[in-house]
């Protein structure tokens, strides 16, 4: 057993070590100079790289959930017997193109990071856009309880109820995403350099945008 | 320590072995049913596979852990890609080959059709106890609906008055089939999930309200303890059954105690 | 020696310009609400080590009931209520909690060179909401009452299968709807919390490596952790989702699992009409089956490490075990039915996931065999780490060949739903990965809290509890091999009441007693250390990974503001011609040429305030300090030279 004066005795050999921030620092950042911009450069690719590798692998779980709901309902649907189909309210097209609407303007947005004013408007216009596709998709199932279309009324209308719920849910998040975005860029505090809240909002907001069209085709068309 | 954990490795593979070399039979006892032999064969193979493996694998711990004792140094070896390959293969092969040799039973009981000329016996799982229902001799079970059931009056299964099929219906708590005969049970639950083990028979499904799974079997027995019925007891079943098939059976008593449902 | 000094004070400065959040001082800050890794992952063990005994108390319970039941210490509801409990705070809060929550938050980001997680703060979140999910499911033990009697939780066991754990009146504690319903609340919260944590772990895993800390350069427990949270991250929105539909069945009418005319409680429930009770199943098992791997991979990947450094020989097959790692994940997403061989699954998929269940049994040979690869010509070193890992070798063989026979669909006809299960799934996810669990604590201890702990009482704790696993869980596949179903609150049936099986029962119940008396012996160890402990050194185990180039306890953020750079694998021990039997992962890439004759003028450490600044460096050990600047040596600072190899 080594003890610890046996690791005393052990030959010490030169460890290597790199300096932060300057050269040779994390994985090859960054060029020379050993001043705080540099290294706070440095941390903000940094983070703008790991924010983004979270964003992504957050889509992963968001997608498990969503297709557990849409196996299950596929599942469901096929034993048959108590199952009513649903039809969708007509208005929830116009919520798809609403929220199709918002992912253009977000996207407008993103191609104005150096013009502030445009990129204002824009955020401005995605955000608004995504408040929209909520208040359409509750007028949506306000409509929908006063024809008799509840939560436990049939199987179908249950998983209806869930599904588009749960994505509310989500977009709910974007939306209070999109609303931080525009208050940044409000505040001057959005540029090509300083990208990362828009970047990880646009690729939560378009997968929910995506998402959205798979669960539509899946409630309007597996009936 | 390198002796202490040879020792313990050894007593590793005695504890898991020696009982089961010793005492086969109440380690797996016997079975009546036709399908049983099978299933026990499967498992009978796959206790010497895995037991050479448990073995092999506790010898070699022993061997490396009381050899590395007389080394003064280790050597630097970082591994051996044709040795990972080699084992990767044959433990595939080997776990593989192992599974498809247990195919053929799965099939007899699930996959092939059911006998025909078959009892068929609906088994209903309910909080906690089994009912049997039989169908009489009109060969028939009458429907049952929840809505009729009434434990109070002991209409448990919620058979119809009115439905002439359930008339000679034959309702039991134990389970009395006659031997050298097809069978199929169905298996479903009246509340929630159950599971019916009849370890005997080797038959261990689980009940599910709104399912109903057949199972089919038959029961042999040997010319020792040759018997009439397997059941858990006397039952209206048995004196169903004795008519049944009156000039099959000889004898009239039926108490191998073997298989007892319970719910889960 | 000035220039040096000099160089490792900017150092200093530069951590602190670059370090994300400087280190906290009031004792709240730095022990409760903390967002440093190291804080973090000591929480969650502790948390883990309380909820480990919280569910050793629950299973004496019950283990002296099945072996005493004339003695009525527990109701057939009380019985299924404490098994739920057990079950569900060994798997989520223990077995979940420790080896990832734990170990994978203190140690990760040392070994692959990063100050702290990529989301500092989002980890302290998942540990919050962890601990919330305890909560939550303790106070489950609390709320559920029948007529008259205390009915001490949930009765649906872990899977908590519907329609038991969905109408309210099919359990026995009729009053209280709470406990089920508790039950799964903590489990959604514990889903949050652990997608959150597996995203921080990804992340951190991808972005935040050293210099020279490729992939193949990562310990096999930074793979085990990563992919371990990747299958964290693919499995918990699903159970999540399921416990949703679960508790929409349960509280608002829907019907996804709970099928029409159901007779419960003397009436017809009408609530529900044609929901599938096995759609419950297959998205539990989907979850389920994964969780398995969650529970032993990092066990796994900690085996691996711990057998490279104590047999001093480099891992056998590195490459090898990583892909084991990956087509155990991999195929751990596609073996879930086996759980439902018998459940009324169409049988002929039931074929085809036994095969696959079969296939994925490969991988765990060959991880198998590797470690036997590792030990062959080695030169064993008997620390108490090492004793566990040996350990876990043998529980995971042992508790593996279970799988053998339960993973066949044919025999699986006897085996469904009885003892063997319950042996095998204890053996192998219970116990081996618990092995795990305890080899990382005695290994990761001095670095922790930088008191070694004690050698002899660490043995006597192997030793009792090694034998008493096997006392316990061999002779449960014994009794279900026998036969004997699982989740019975006795054995009232006559096929039961041999003898000999009788026998085999009351020998796992003392087996029990006396895994749990040694467990005594560990806490003792543990409290005992913590105080009493001879001071660790920096590396006590002479191993090669980046948490031992540190100070025992490491500084704030891990590096003291000089973050390392990577030269080596992760398994470069006994290497011929190296001046010492292992080569860390930091040092020089031209180690092997630096022989020993210039090592040995390395000059005698005296500028201990250099060291200080630098802890980065082994404090025993300011002669490592001092002697990689003499080394470095011609003013050069001692980072510098890093770079300079690099």
């Amino acid at each position: 057993m080594p003890d610890a004066a046996q690791t005393l005795d052990a030959p010490a050999i030169p460890l290597t070590y790199a300096r932060k921030g300057g050269e040779g620092g994390g994985r090859g950042f960054g060029g020379g100079g050993d001043g705080d911009g540099d290294a706070g450069d440095e941390r903000r690719r940094r983070n703008h790289r790991a924010a983004m590798t979270a964003i992504w692998f957050t889509l992963a779980p968001v997608s498990m959930f969503f297709m557990a709901f849409a196996s299950a309902y596929v599942v469901r649907e096929s034993l048959g017997g108590d199952w009513q189909p649903l039809v969708l309210p007509p208005l929830m097209w116009v919520n798809t193109a609403i929220l199709l609407g918002s992912s253009a303007a977000l996207e407008l947005a993103r191609r104005r990071l150096d013009d502030a004013q445009g990129l204002q408007r824009w955020l401005f216009a995605a955000t608004l856009l995504g408040v929209g596709f909520l208040a359409g998709q509750t007028v949506a199932w306000m409509g929908l309880a006063a024809r008799g279309v509840y939560l436990a009324s049939n199987p179908s209308h249950s998983f209806f109820y869930v599904i588009t719920v749960a994505h509310a849910l989500h977009l709910l998040i974007g939306v209070v995403a999109l609303g931080y975005v525009t208050w940044l860029g409000a505040r001057g505090r959005v540029s090509p350099a300083r990208r990362t809240a828009v970047d990880v909002t646009a690729v939560y907001w378009h997968f929910m945008d995506g998402l959205w069209i798979f669960l539509f085709l899946l409630l309007s068309v597996w009936r | 320590m390198a002796l202490l954990f040879v020792l313990l490795f050894a007593a590793v593979i005695l504890w898991s072995v020696v009982p089961i070399i010793l005492d086969p039979n109440t380690i797996l006892p016997e079975t009546i049913s036709v399908h049983g032999h099978l299933i026990d064969k499967q498992v009978v193979d796959t206790l010497w596979i895995t037991g050479v493996i448990l073995i092999v694998a506790h010898l070699g711990l022993m061997y490396t852990i009381w050899k590395s004792t007389k080394r003064d140094k280790a050597e630097y070896l970082e591994g051996n890609n044709r040795l990972e390959i080699t084992w990767t293969v044959l433990t595939g092969i080997l776990f593989v080959a192992l599974n498809l040799l247990g195919q053929p039973v799965w099939a007899k009981m699930h996959l092939e059709a059911k006998p025909k000329d078959a009892i068929h016996i609906d088994v209903i799982a309910k909080q906690f106890s089994w009912m049997f229902h039989y169908p009489g001799p009109d060969g028939k079970r009458g429907a049952r609906a929840a809505n009729r059931i009434n434990d109070a009056t002991g209409n448990s299964l919620g058979l119809d008055e009115a439905d002439e099929e359930s008339w000679d219906d034959v309702v039991s708590t134990s389970l009395v089939v006659p031997v050298d005969t097809d069978i199929v049970v169905h298996i479903t639950s009246r509340d929630v999930l159950h599971a019916l083990a009849c370890p005997a028979l080797r038959i261990k499904q689980d009940a599910v309200p709104g399912l109903s799974v057949p199972i089919p079997f038959r029961v042999v027995l040997n010319q020792q303890d040759w018997q009439k019925f397997i059941s858990l007891g006397g039952s209206e079943a048995t004196e169903w059954l004795m008519k049944y098939d009156a000039e099959h059976f000889q004898k009239k008593d039926a108490t191998k105690e073997e298989s007892a449902p319970a719910a889960k | 020696m000035s220039d040096s000094a000099h160089a490792a004070e900017a150092h200093t400065e530069t951590a602190h310009a670059v370090h994300r959040h400087p280190a906290p001082t009031g004792f709240i800050a730095k022990y409760v609400f903390s967002v440093d890794h190291k804080v973090i992952g000591k929480q969650y063990w502790f948390l883990a080590l309380f909820a480990s005994f919280m569910g050793m108390a629950l299973s004496l319970w019950f283990r002296w009931h099945l072996a005493y039941p004339e003695q009525g210490l527990l109701t057939p509801e009380g019985y299924l209520a404490i098994l739920t409990m057990h079950g569900t705070i060994m798997v989520f809060m223990v077995l979940t909690t420790a080896p990832q929550g734990g170990f994978g938050n203190y140690a990760l980001p040392i070994q692959i060179g990063a100050e702290d997680m990529a989301f500092p703060r989002l980890n302290m979140l998942s540990f919050w909401l962890t601990l919330l999910s305890l909560i939550i499911l303790l106070a489950a033990f609390f709320v559920g009452y029948d007529a008259k009697n205390w009915v001490p939780g949930p009765g649906s066991g872990w899977t908590g299968y519907a329609p038991l754990s969905v109408v309210e009146k099919a359990q026995a504690g009729k009053s209280g709807a709470w406990p089920q319903t508790m039950w799964v609340l903590s489990i959604a919260v514990f889903c949050l919390a652990s997608l959150i944590a597996s995203i921080n772990f990804i992340v951190t895993t991808l972005d935040l490596r050293c210099k020279g800390m490729t992939l193949m350069r990562m310990p096999l427990t930074v793979w085990a952790w990563f992919v371990t949270a990747i299958i964290s991250l693919l499995a918990f929105g699903v159970l999540l989702a399921g416990g949703l539909l679960l508790l929409l069945d349960r509280h608002l009418g829907t019907s996804f699992f709970v099928p029409g005319n159901l007779f419960i409680d003397n009436r017809v429930v009408t609530e529900h009409t044609g929901g599938s009770p096995l759609l419950w199943q297959h998205l539990f098992w989907f979850f389920g089956h994964p969780e398995v791997y969650i529970a032993i991979l990092p066990g796994m990947g900690l085996a691996s490490h711990l057998l490279a450094n104590f047999a001093r020989k480099p891992i056998f097959g590195y490459a090898a075990m990583v892909y084991a790692i990956f087509a155990i994940a991999l195929l751990g997403f596609f073996v879930w039915g086996h759980h439902m061989f018998q459940s009324g699954m169409h049988p002929m998929t039931a074929v085809v996931f036994s095969v696959l269940t079969m296939i994925i049994g490969v991988p765990s040979a060959i991880k198998t065999f590797n470690w036997l690869g590792t030990l062959w010509n080695s030169k064993i070193r008997f620390d108490s780490p090492m004793l566990y890992a040996l350990g876990f070798v043998s529980l995971f063989v042992t508790g593996g060949l279970g799988g053998i026979f339960l993973g066949q669909n044919a025999a699986d006809v006897y085996f469904h739903d009885t003892y063997f299960v319950v042996g095998h799934f204890h053996m192998i996810m219970g116990v081996a990965a618990i092995f795990g669990i305890f080899a990382g604590s005695v290994y990761w201890f001095p670095k922790m809290f930088g008191r070694m702990m004690n050698e002899r009482m660490s043995q006597i704790h192997f030793f009792a509890t090694f034998i008493g696993v096997y006392l316990i869980f061999v002779p449960m596949h014994f009794v279900g091999l026998d036969g004997h179903p699982r989740r019975y609150a006795g054995f009232e049936f006559a096929f039961l009441k041999t003898p000999e099986m009788i026998a085999w029962h009351k020998v796992m119940t003392h087996g029990a007693i006396m895994t749990a008396v040694a467990q005594l012996v560990l806490l003792v160890n543990i409290f005992y250390s913590l105080f009493n402990g001879p001071k660790a050194p920096a590396n006590p185990w002479e191993a090669t990974s980046l948490e031992w180039g540190i100070p025992s306890p490491p500084p704030h953020d891990n590096f003291a503001g000089v973050i390392p750079v990577v030269n080596h694998g992760p398994y470069e021990y006994s290497v011929p011609g190296a001046p010492r039997d292992f080569i860390m992962q930091t040092d020089a890439p031209d180690i092997l040429r630096h022989s020993s004759s210039q090592t040995a003028h390395i000059p005698v450490p005296t500028n201990t305030s250099a060291s200080e600044k630098f802890p980065t460096l082994p404090p025993e050990s300011s002669s490592d300090a001092g002697g990689s600047s003499g080394a470095a040596g011609g003013g050069s600072a001692p980072s510098d030279s890093g770079s300079t190899h690099a």
